[in-house]
Order: structure tokens, then sequence, then C-alpha cells
């Protein structure tokens, strides 16, 4: 009992760690990147990077970051004996 | 019936894509009909009705009485299906009818929605979803509630979910009264009572079972309906093969167009704007990102409120207690937004043709700049106009139709779209039925939300706990009846536009739950009084807010006009939560080894309401 409770306790604070990573990539593609978005379009008749940041772009980001943060905390779960039977 | 049961959940894939392909036979039998001379309104009827009928089979044949079934769909819902549903129960009359539009007339700083309602789902994947699955409640203030004790903390949250999901349905609603007094030539009024009548035969008889099985079979119909015509589009009109890809030197080329037609430089006259009440002339650029901090402020705080908001809505949240495992919830999560996503991003690209087909001279569809009388005398001018979605007001009197005389809602966008790009009829017809779908789902989504909430927490576990599983359901769907009546008695009243209504509804959410249900999870600390006052408090901040800037004519503070009042409740929520929390005794014993049991993955589920 008191093993599987010291497994767990290391294993929320590596889950804690991985969230604080999927927040700050989350953080960059919700509110950095439209910060720079009239950057991003750059000048006149060049390729219009704002506007592709917010319509698509961002999009992307989080479609990847969720299946990427699942695989993490998948793995995390199976090292620590916590998953699913 | 477990056996049957069995066999369909086996046998899923194969049981939609049957329907899948019977629907595209569908579309096809009805273009041949069209080619045959068939009116378009009976192509409309049969497009409308035969869906309705659909939904309404599936929703009879997966009735239930079991309590599990009924709120939970059984937890047996696989994550790739869940997402289906959960893309359907998200996606809105809004999201399918209006955000294009919204694109449309507004450019840049209303793709804000586009990031926050993808971004919110990297929240409820992290922060939230795969957690409550493991924590096994039937409903949000069900978590609420047993994770801080008492019945006012599962109170409060019932109001919150209530007053957030009311708002949201009655919009709902509003948008299938609008497809379907379009699609089959009845008064708003009835349209509306019509739709609640096709909601209901989803949700009365299965609750949260029938639901699912309905909302795949709507996200089908409405992502075909979606899809189907932009490609068309683009490819008739020659602007590529994948039209997400190809918008982007359609962008430069709308950009030389609004040089050309002085787009933002002509503004209606004060007279003409008077006239076209509700409708709205394009005086934006398509891309003018703006370089100012307020606009960069508003972009971000509207991002953040509907993050927050996508967080915090009981609706959302309760499609991955369906699912069979913790690991099935969380990978639901991306699922759903995949599918969300396969919409979302197309939205602007269809928003950029339709501007390319009006604004270019060049185009047979062109109409800017062109003699007024030509213009007026296209039948899909007179169409919507008959309607009163569009108006041309001759301000400078030449006779030419500048920019700032085409006065549109912006809902046209995706409904008249077919028609401006000289498609068939039946495209307009496979869109009403989309649009219906897409409303459809996320009615019957927050319906249930609320009913559920009202039946299990405020009913069966504040009022009378003692009662058996026959009389709660039936409770559940008397309330779901009442609750139902009610939305579409505010609907037919005409109280409000779609998108305010929805984006208060996230406001309320953020303000109300998002840190109370965060906090649940994060810090065990969190105790009932903080809870309790982090509700009352950002929930009445917010609220007080929005009255104030809305209808008392208060300046709002920081540019944070009634769509962003989230901004101010969720901070008052926060700070009273963690000061509260921290002033009074820590939780009990219990419930720290109730947090540390939702924290992994393994064992059983914390309640077994």
């Amino acid at each position: 009992m008191s093993n599987e409770a010291a497994g767990s306790s290391s294993h929320w604070e590596k889950s804690k760690r991985l969230l604080f990573i999927t927040l700050a990539i989350w953080a960059f593609f919700s509110f950095v990147v439209h910060w720079f978005g009239s950057a991003l379009n750059g000048a006149e008749g060049s390729f219009p990077g704002g506007y592709f940041m917010a319509g698509q772009g961002s999009q992307i980001a989080f479609v990847i970051l969720i299946f990427w943060f699942v695989s993490r905390q998948n793995k995390l779960d199976d090292e620590h004996g916590v998953s699913e039977e | 019936m477990m056996k049957l049961e069995g066999g369909f959940i086996q046998n899923l894939g194969r049981v939609y894509g049957i329907y899948t392909l019977g629907f595209l036979g569908f579309v096809i039998l009805m273009a041949i009909l069209e080619q045959a001379g068939v009116a378009p309104r009976y192509i409309g009827y049969m497009f409308v009705g035969f869906t309705i009928l659909i939904y309404a089979l599936i929703g009879i044949l997966s009735r239930t009485m079991q309590s599990n079934e009924y709120y939970v769909a059984g937890r047996q819902v696989p994550a790739v299906f869940n997402g289906m549903a959960t893309a359907a129960d998200w996606m809105s009359g809004a999201s399918f009818i209006a955000m294009a539009g919204g694109i449309y007339l507004k450019g840049y700083p209303y793709m804000a929605f586009l990031v926050g309602w993808t971004g919110g789902y990297v929240l409820v994947a992290s922060l939230l979803a795969p957690y409550l699955r493991k924590f096994g409640c039937y409903t949000v203030p069900d978590f609420i509630g047993t994770r801080y004790g008492g019945n006012l903390a599962r109170f409060c949250a019932v109001v919150i979910l209530v007053v957030a999901s009311f708002t949201y349905v009655t919009a709902q609603i509003t948008g299938t009264g609008i497809v379907a007094s379009r699609a089959l030539d009845i008064p708003f009024e009835v349209g509306v009572w019509f739709g609640l009548a096709g909601i209901l035969v989803c949700s009365m008889l299965g609750g949260m079972k029938a639901v699912t099985w309905t909302q795949v079979a709507q996200y089908i119909v409405l992502i075909i309906a979606y899809l189907l015509p932009v490609f068309w589009m683009s490819n008739k009109l020659d602007y590529g093969l994948i039209p997400q890809f190809a918008q982007f030197d359609a962008v430069l080329r709308v950009q030389e167009l609004e040089a050309l037609h002085k787009v933002g430089e002509l503004k209606p006259t004060a007279e003409a704007a008077a006239q076209a009440k509700g409708l709205a002339a394009l005086t934006v650029g398509i891309n003018d990102a703006s370089d100012t901090l307020m606009a960069k402020w508003k972009f971000l705080t509207l991002v953040l409120c509907m993050m927050a908001g996508t967080a915090s809505l009981p609706h959302v949240l309760m499609r991955y207690f369906t699912t069979p495992s913790v690991k099935a919830a969380r990978q639901s999560v991306g699922w759903s937004l995949i599918f969300i996503f396969l919409l979302y991003f197309t939205a602007p690209a269809l928003a950029t043709f339709t501007k390319l087909s009006i604004l270019d001279p060049n185009l047979a569809t062109g109409i800017i700049g062109s003699s007024i009388a030509e213009v007026q005398a296209l039948d899909w001018v007179q169409n919507w106009s008959s309607v009163g979605f569009v108006k041309i007001i001759d301000g400078n009197g030449d006779g030419l139709l500048q920019i700032n005389e085409f006065f549109m809602k912006g809902d046209i966008v995706v409904l008249a779209t077919p028609e401006i790009a000289g498609l068939p009829y039946v495209i307009s017809g496979l869109v009403a039925a989309g649009g219906l779908a897409a409303a459809m789902s996320t009615a019957d989504g927050l319906l249930l939300a609320i009913a559920n909430a009202l039946s299990h927490d405020l009913y069966y576990k504040i009022i009378d706990p003692k009662a058996d599983t026959k009389t709660r359901l039936v409770v559940a769907r008397i309330l779901l009846l009442a609750v139902g009546g009610a939305a579409a008695f505010v609907a037919s009243a005409k109280l409000t536009g779609i998108l305010g209504a929805v984006a208060w509804a996230f406001c309320f959410a953020n303000s109300g739950l998002f840190f109370p249900l965060v906090l649940g999870v994060w810090w065990k600390r969190a105790n009932r009084a903080g809870a309790v006052a982090g509700m009352i408090g950002g929930f009445a901040a917010g609220a007080w807010y929005l009255y104030m800037v809305q209808f008392a004519g208060m300046t709002p503070w920081l540019g944070l006009d009634g769509l962003r009042f989230g901004m101010i409740g969720m901070p008052v929520s926060l700070v009273l939560m963690v000061v509260v929390s921290l002033m009074t005794e820590e939780p009990d014993e219990e419930t720290q080894r109730m947090v540390d049991a939702i924290r992994v993955p393994r064992g059983e589920t914390v309640t077994n309401a």
C-alpha cells in the first residue's frame, strides 16, 4: 500500500509537469502567436501568416498537442502501473 | 436487449458506414429528382423530413428505463464515436450557420472565436475530462456536490448550469426555427415548435444513450452538408482542389478587390443603415489584424473567455462521462477536436470564397459594381430579399451597386452560398438539413444537461433521495419537456440574436464553474466554503457586469464588452475561492482520498450514483 502511494505521488508529480508543458504550448498558440498577428501578416502581397494562424494554424497545433499529451499521459500511467487493466 | 446492445456496439463502424452511404445515396436521389423536374420546395421538404425521421427512429430504438443508460449511455461509447457525438453536441447552429458569416462581415477579429472554440479542448483533455470520468458522476453538479460536499455547493452548480445552458439552448432552438421555417415555408414561430418536437423525439425516450447515437448520425449529415458545397464551389469556380489550402491566394486577391471597391472607406449612409436594420454592409477588410494594443487585447480576451467556457460547459463535459474508460475519455477529446476542426478550418475558406464570388467583377457571380437593376433580377437576391436576409439600398442614387449599398445577414454566407455560386438546389436542401442537424444536436445535449441536473441533482440528491429509478426517470422526462417548452417559448418571442447569447453562455459558465471544477481536481486544499464563494462570487460579478454593460449603459472597462464578461467573473471566482479556502478548514481525509483516487486511472470510480 505504501509502495503504491509512493508510486502514485511520483506519478502525480510527473503528471503535473506534463500538464505545465502542455499548458505552455497551449498558451503559445492561444495567445503569443496572435499577439503578433499583424506582424505575421507581413508586407502587402506576402503570405497572410496572421490570418493563417488564426484561421487554421492554431487549430492544427491544438489537435497535435492533444494527441501528444494523451500519448505521454498514457505512457506515464503505464510506467507507474496506474493505468486501467 | 443487452445482447443486441453488445452487438450494436461491436458493429458501430458498419452501422454508421451503411448509414453514411445511405445518406449519400439519398442526396444523389434528390439530385436526380431535381433534374427530373421536381420543384425545389419539395426537395427541401424531403431533406428535412427524411433526416428528422432517421433521428427519430434512432431515438425510439434507443429507448431505455435504466438510469445508467439514461444518464451516461451505459458508459460504453467508444472514443472515436464519442468524438463525433461531441462534435455534433458542440457545433451549434451558430457554428454551422453564423460562423462563416461572422468571419465574412467582421474579418480577422472574429477569428478569435475559432481559436477559442478549438483551444478550449486542450483544457478539457488536460485539466478535466479524464478526472471527471474517473470520478464516475452522472452530471457536472454531481462532481461539485460530491467533491465539496453539501447541498449548497450542488445547488449553486445547478443554478449556474441552468443559466448558462438555457441561454445557449434558446439560441439553438432559434436556429432550428430559422432553418425549419425557411426549408418548409412555415412561419418562424411555428418552425420553433416544430424544431422542438424533433429535438425531444431524440432525447425523451432514451436520454443520453439516444442522444449519443443521434448525435453521431447528425454529425455525419452536418459535416457532409458543410464540406460538400465548399469543395464544389472551390472546384467549380476554379479556386483550387482543396479549398482550405487554396484560400490564401484568394485572401490576397480579395485584398486587391477591397482596394478597388473601397471596402472600409465607404460606409453606409445613416439613412440606409436605419432602413436595413438588423442587416450589415461589409465595412472591414478580410485580414485587418490591427496592431493596436486594444485590438490585441480584445482578440486575446475573447479567446480566453471562449476557451475557459468550453472547459466549463456541462453539456460538453458530460459527453466524456459516457466512455468505457479514463483512457478512452482522454483520447476521445482528441477525436472530438479533429471532427470539430474539419468544420472550423473550412469556415474561413467558405467566407473568403463567398467574398471573392461577390466582389470579383471578372466572375459571373460578382455583383459589386454592377447595375442595381441587374443585381435585383438575380434569383438568389430575390429569394433572400423576400425573407429579409438581403437588402439593396442605392444610397448615392447612381444606379450602381457599391459595397456600402449591399446589406445582408451573416447567415446567408452558409445558407445562400450554393445559390450564389450557381450550384443546383439539391445542395441548398443539403445545407438546410445540415444546419438543422447542427442546431438540433446541440439543443439535445443542452436540454439533457439541464433536465439531468434538475432531475438527478435537484430532485434525487436534494429533494427526494429515496426516489426509485422509475420515478427518477419519469421526473427526468417531465423536466426535459418543461425545459424544452420554456426554451422554445423564449425563442419564439425572438428575445436575442444567435451569437450574442452563445458568447454569454460561455461567460456564465466560466465565471461560475471553471475554477471550482479545475481546482476540485488539481488543488486538494480547495474546500466547500471556497467553492461556494467562488461559484456565487464569480457568477454574480460576471452577471452584474453583463447587466451594467449591456443594459444599464455603463462604459465597458478596458474594452471588455458583453461578450467578454468572463474576464470579470473568472478572476473574482479564482480569488474568492483561494482566499476563502485558505481561511477555512482544509477538507477532511475522506475528501482528500477521493481526490487521490481520481488522479489515477486504475481502480473503481469514486461515486456510483
